[in-house]
């Protein structure tokens, strides 16, 4: 990669980093302790046992109503991408439009890794105190949620059908490939001069596939959001997939990779005005 | 009356409100209303995988406890999001000065404060119709006579209000008071909903209290005064 590509991209990292919309994720963090850390740090007391050392993070993942709170505040924090203020021509002279594009994906991928870490971060250090690293479910999940809200958190057909370490692994990348979904849309909206328009339709997408996948209808599976939740995937009892987690894996994948190829063509070529517009 | 009707007209869009109070509307549908296998279930529940329990919901479970915990939760936010917006452009833009030269910041202080309450109580007022509306539409129009009679019905909605109206009321300026405080010390729209949000949830954990909440209220009346006169000061 370019110097000047490496150079720019950090420069954006940074500036987005001490950006105060970014403070939003404050109520990610008091959302989570309220819905899912306090009631699992509850049960863990009530029955003077501990917790996996990736249950809380699993169980924000895999629910519909997180996820729906964790995209909107990903769509807040991120919505000025690309990045064009007053020096965006003074830097484009400079460096060439295809060196800032590059710059402009770095930056993306860089920022939605950081906002990833620090779902997973903010969860799991809430209560790393009373967790074990071990790759089994703690009795919580297994013996004790019965009646209680942590059933809806890590149901049946999550601690039933794998450990907690692939269960973690298979959550986090599915939730990651959706953030980078989330975010290819939204750029392409904006390089488009549809940013608003993205944005509310990215909102409508997630709200209908949280409902849908909520009533566990069978086209929720038209929705992306439904492939980013693991426990929507598997069965109570049976082994067998409701959706293979592989498919998921490979659907938002290949979108990804095909709406990043349609990004930088795009963005080699769009008029600074329009960026400019949005 | 009539200015203040037309500079609010003029200051805010009434779109942003609707949709605001569609937002609050939906935290009223996800309070518990019933329970199954020992399971607590929310109105969504209900309308989703629940169908057959629609007929045991009336009127006093609907209309008893819709200001629950999550409507408590996002009301920090949901409530100031609009004003705080306009307010904080408009101190970070100057334009403030000009007004304050015109009409004294005492004044415009007053003017502030009375829009971010007539808004919170647009939405509250608009929000509650939505949900009477739909909830009306959706389940039976009838009391749920098996548990109660009529007047214990009355009883206990007259009671419900009684308690629950002026604890929100007072919530509700306390939040909007520290929001206007922020808004004046940092000019950042997202620090003036965020800070109140935290401060709110975790006052929430502490007072239970409405007299102690009244107590706070006028606390923050008077700092924000004080924070409002000390800007002011450098024009």
């Amino acid at each position: 990669m370019k110097r000047e590509v490496w150079i720019l991209a950090k420069q954006e990292y940074l500036s987005w980093l001490l950006n105060t919309r970014n403070v939003a994720v404050l109520i990610f963090v008091v959302f989570v302790r309220k819905a899912v850390v306090l009631p699992l740090i509850y049960m863990a007391n009530k029955y003077h046992t501990v917790l996996n050392w990736a249950e809380s993070s699993i169980a924000v993942a895999n629910s519909g109503v997180s996820v729906l709170l964790i995209s909107v505040i990903l769509l807040t924090v991120l919505s000025g991408l690309p990045r064009i203020d007053n020096d965006f021509y003074n830097i484009v002279s400079r460096v060439g439009m295809k060196s800032w594009c590059k710059a402009q994906l770095v930056f993306m991928y860089l920022a939605v890794v950081t906002f990833w870490l620090f779902v997973f971060f903010s969860t799991w250090v809430q209560t790393a105190y009373l967790s074990y690293i071990e790759d089994g479910w703690s009795l919580v999940t297994t013996q004790y949620s019965g009646d209680t809200a942590i059933e809806n958190l890590l149901p049946l057909n999550l601690y039933n059908q794998m450990p907690p370490l692939k269960a973690f692994m298979f959550t986090y990348l599915l939730m990651f490939l959706y953030f980078l979904f989330t975010m290819n849309v939204l750029v392409l909206g904006t390089l488009y001069g549809k940013k608003n328009l993205t944005t509310i339709g990215l909102v409508i997408l997630l709200a209908v596939g949280v409902a849908a996948a909520a009533a566990k209808v069978k086209w929720m599976w038209l929705f992306p959001v439904s492939h980013s939740i693991l426990i929507l995937h598997c069965q109570k009892y049976y082994r067998a997939q409701l959706f293979p987690i592989w498919l998921s894996v490979l659907l938002l994948l290949a979108f990804n990779v095909f709406m990043t190829i349609l990004i930088y063509r795009r963005m080699v070529s769009v008029d600074g005005e329009i960026l400019k517009g949005n | 009356m009539k200015q203040f009707y037309k500079e609010y007209r003029n200051r805010y869009e009434f779109k942003y409100i609707l949709m605001l109070s569609a937002c609050v509307c939906i935290t009223y549908f996800v309070n518990p209303v019933d329970k199954v296998n020992n399971h607590l279930i929310t109105m969504i529940d209900v309308l989703v995988s629940h169908r057959d329990r629609i007929q045991y919901i009336g009127w006093d479970t609907l209309f008893s406890n819709f200001w629950g915990e999550w409507f408590i939760f996002t009301m920090p936010i949901l409530f100031t999001v609009l004003c705080v917006r306009v307010f904080a452009e408009e101190l970070k833009s100057g334009t403030y000065r000009y007004v304050i030269l015109r009409i004294s910041e005492a004044k415009y202080f007053r003017r502030i404060i009375m829009e971010f309450i007539v808004t919170a109580l647009l939405i509250i007022l608009i929000s509650v119709l939505i949900y009477a509306l739909v909830s009306m539409i959706i389940f039976p129009m009838y009391p749920n006579i098996q548990i109660q009679s009529e007047d214990d019905l009355i009883l206990n909605s007259l009671l419900y209000t009684c308690k629950t109206v002026p604890r929100v009321l007072a919530t509700i300026v306390f939040v909007i008071l520290l929001a206007y405080i922020f808004a004046v010390l940092t000019m950042d729209k997202y620090l003036a909903v965020i800070f109140p949000f935290l401060i709110e949830y975790m006052v929430d954990q502490k007072i239970t209290n409405v007299f102690l909440y009244l107590a706070l209220d006028i606390a923050m009346y008077w700092v924000a005064e004080y924070v409002m006169r000390r800007r002011a000061e450098k024009i």
